[in-house]
């Protein structure tokens, strides 16, 4: 018995391809646009991040709406999206699903009760707050898509996405997300506060309580369609090179501008900027992955996967700002410029 | 035609970048080597210049130099070359390209079009930070100016030395010469005094003043003289017979005895100027061959007019003789003269000395050529030393730096100071007098600076 095979896809992204994709990533950036004002690159870091089919942890302080933009996300690609508050006594089955008792055919038996993690989108609320032992329930569903309970594996559904937010404040009782954890996010987005002219926004056409009224601009499907373009986004080898020159010298010792770190950036963290600059590549209606691409996405990618060293954070170093210096120190070229030739960009 | 025009003026750019990228390359390595180059090149410079040496070699080595400096340059710099690709990529990025060169390389999308930003070149996107090459040719520039134009002292006087010969053997060969111009002098009796002199001479210049060599150029000085004075005895001695023997008068007064007398020193100093160590020559030794022989009874057949005539040519002979050493004699002896002063000398000279002949030594000691005394500059105390076997001395030191273990350096008379206060009572063996500071010991001792800072931001 053979397995049937699509067709393949032709290697190199047309016109017409670009084309749609354009405008189909632009319908829901416009959409979003409307759930969350003023937040331009947010939205477009988080629509690139599930393009990538990546997971996104938001971090910024309550009210900024964090919550707001992954239930219009939801809505928008018209998918199905569960909300889970973590909390300290919350338990790994309260996420993945228990066990329960029935009677199926008169007999009793133990029938898996699926759990929120079953949704196309988790929006996973202050997710720092639960145990360790809750927190790591995530891990499976995260990498392999899967739960598995009482000796049996559960699928998730196809798109599945976790979009968790943490509070960088009131850290009382909470509990960091270990790094195995961190580095299956793709992204790490802090959510800046808005200006006055958003604020001004907001009041005038919000209010409490009252969800903003987001149509659904893409469906399951043409969604799915878009992730698959984005695959197929072609990565030059000069750019792959730069990617893994970036990622190398985040370990300590590989480059000046590491000094501080204690543990550099994953090869995971190397397939999520190619990913996430495939994703950008064709939000942008290129059928490659740019430099330009790389950068935009490197500090949401690598971050977090960033461990500093106890000193460097006294001395205030951030991870953050290991990254950008990594942007200005690494060339995109393999070799370094003379000191005696400064480059000028065209913009 | 239209794809592959804009392909060639992309390539033409990316070359383009490639080698001004690659020429600064290689002057950043370039630069400081010829600043080392003109270092070395313009201290030697300066170095040959103050020993007037032929500076032109330095510029020769500058040459080579800087010609090895460009092949070690360029050794050292091909490493960083850019390649093609990296020459693209960077001209991709600076352009905001979005790697659309490198994916038309790849044959993903179309060649960006010519023109728009690709004009503006390589002058576009790389800007010259020319200071750091312009400070290594500036500070190479100066040296080799200061190397060649920076004023150099004279040279130093140093000793000059003047050689002469030794006074003895120059006085000899001056008498020599001069008696080897006279025709009364057999040529060949000077020859063998001349060819002795010549081998002192001929000794190396190291050696003329060795003792040996003095002595020698000393004793055929004496013996020259002495043969000239023999010579012109001799001559004297025949001429005063003849004058006597030209005189009428004289001559018939003389008695047989005076005659016999006369004879003999006739005959004696005619002996003399034929054996001696000069001899007659010229037209005198036939005139003085006829009268060797004559009896002292035949002097007087000698014609009166002959006799005076070679009287008169013996006296003359006599008178040149003596000459030669008279016209020497009043310059005396040599004399050495050293500098004055302390340290070197600036001149060693030998020059005559002034005043008569004799051969006294104007300055002696000191181990001159003269070899006069030459005593140490010691003087004798008043009183007589008294030592000997048996005699004690008491030897003091004053220096206690130097006092050895159980020397008694001194003694003196105090009080110890003793703090009653600092008394705290009876202490049981093994007890602690004084509180611990084991954990100040671990905070100051075994934690790195960042890891106090660390700690010290801990419990802040």
């Amino acid at each position: 018995m053979t397995i049937p095979q699509p067709p393949p896809l032709p290697a190199v992204l047309n016109d017409a391809e670009l084309a749609s994709a354009s405008a189909s990533l632009q319908r829901l950036l416009d959409a979003l646009d409307e759930v969350l004002f003023g937040q331009h690159e947010l939205i477009e870091l988080v629509v690139t991040g599930v393009l990538a089919r990546g997971h996104i942890l938001l971090e910024g302080l309550p009210g900024l709406g964090k919550t707001e933009l992954v239930k219009g996300l939801a809505k928008a690609l018209g998918l199905g999206a569960r909300r889970v508050q973590f909390t300290p006594d919350l338990l790994p089955g309260d996420i993945t699903g228990n066990p329960v008792l029935q009677d199926v055919d008169g007999r009793r038996r133990f029938v898996f009760q699926k759990g929120p993690v079953f949704a196309n989108i988790l929006l996973a609320d202050e997710i720092n707050r639960a145990s360790p032992k809750t927190q790591s329930a995530l891990l499976e569903a995260m990498q392999e898509r899967r739960v598995s309970a009482g000796g049996e594996t559960h699928a998730l559904p196809d798109p599945f996405f976790v979009l968790a937010t943490q509070n960088p404040i009131d850290l009382e009782g909470t509990y960091p997300l270990p790094e195995a954890q961190l580095d299956r996010f793709l992204f790490k987005i802090e959510v800046r506060r808005n200006s006055t002219d958003v604020l001004r926004r907001i009041v005038q056409n919000r209010e409490i309580g009252a969800e903003p009224d987001v149509p659904v601009v893409l469906g399951a499907e043409e969604f799915a369609r878009l992730a698959a373009l984005a695959r197929r986004v072609h990565v030059p080898g000069v750019v792959a090179d730069y990617i893994a020159r970036l990622v190398n010298a985040t370990h300590p010792g590989e480059s000046a501008e590491s000094a501080g770190v204690r543990f550099g950036a994953s090869p995971r963290a190397a397939l999520a900027l190619a990913a996430a600059a495939r994703a950008r590549g064709l939000r942008h209606g290129r059928p490659h992955a740019s430099f330009e691409d790389v950068r935009a996405v490197a500090r949401p990618v690598l971050a977090h996967r960033i461990l500093l060293e106890h000193t460097a954070r006294l001395d205030g170093a951030t991870p953050a700002g290991v990254v950008e210096k990594l942007l200005a120190g690494v060339p995109v070229q393999s070799k370094a410029l003379p000191d005696s030739l400064a480059a000028a960009k065209i913009q | 035609m239209q794809g592959s025009n804009t392909q060639a003026f992309w390539g033409r750019a990316v070359a383009a970048v490639a080698r001004r990228v690659n020429r600064v390359l290689w002057a950043e390595k370039f630069a400081p080597l010829v600043f080392g180059v003109a270092a070395v090149v313009a201290a030697a410079v300066f170095a040959l210049r103050r020993l007037h040496g032929p500076a032109a070699w330095g510029w020769w080595a500058l040459l080579a130099g800087v010609g090895g400096a460009a092949i070690v340059a360029w050794r050292r710099a091909r490493r960083g070359f850019f390649s093609r690709a990296d020459a693209r990529v960077f001209l991709e990025y600076q352009l905001g390209l979005d790697a659309g060169l490198s994916a038309a390389e790849a044959g993903v999308t179309a060649w960006p079009a010519a023109g728009g930003r690709g004009e503006a070149g390589p002058g576009g996107i790389l800007r010259y930070r020319a200071g750091a090459l312009a400070g290594w040719a500036g500070g190479a520039a100066a040296l080799l100016l200061a190397g060649a134009w920076l004023p150099v002292p004279e040279p130093a006087a140093g000793p000059v030395r003047f050689w002469e010969k030794p006074p003895a053997l120059a006085q000899t060969e001056a008498w020599l010469e001069e008696l080897a111009k006279m025709e009364v002098i057999d040529r060949s009796s000077v020859a063998s005094l001349e060819q002795r002199a010549q081998e002192l001479a001929g000794r190396p210049l190291d050696e003329q003043y060795s003792h040996s060599a003095l002595e020698a150029a000393d004793a055929l000085r004496g013996q020259t003289e002495g043969a000239m004075d023999g010579l012109a005895k001799h001559f004297d001695t025949v001429a005063g017979t003849m004058r006597a023997l030209g005189e009428p008068d004289a001559r018939d007064a003389l008695t047989d005895e005076q005659l016999r007398e006369l004879g003999a020193r006739l005959d004696a100093a005619l002996r003399g100027l034929r054996d001696g160590e000069l001899t007659a020559g010229g037209g005198l030794e036939e005139a003085l061959r006829g009268l060797e022989g004559l009896d002292p009874s035949q002097l007087k057949t000698l014609s009166p007019e002959e006799a005076a005539a070679l009287g008169r040519r013996l006296a003359q002979a006599g008178r040149m003789v003596r000459g030669v050493k008279g016209a020497e004699g009043g310059n005396g002896e040599n004399v050495w003269v050293a500098g004055d002063g302390e340290g070197e000398p600036d001149a060693v000279l030998l020059v005559p000395g002034a005043g008569g002949g004799g051969g006294a030594l104007a300055a002696g000691g000191g181990g001159a050529p003269a070899r006069g005394r030459g005593d140490a500059p010691l003087t004798f105390s008043d009183r007589k030393s008294d030592v000997g076997p048996g005699r004690a001395q008491a030897v003091r030191n004053d220096d206690f730096s130097r006092a050895a273990l159980g020397d008694r350096v001194g003694t003196q008379q105090g009080e110890h100071e003793i703090d009653p206060a600092a008394m705290q009572g009876l202490t049981n063996a093994g007890g602690v007098a004084g509180a611990a500071q084991g954990g100040e010991a671990v905070w100051v001792d075994r934690l790195t600076p960042s890891e106090r800072e660390a700690l010290k931001e801990f419990f802040k």
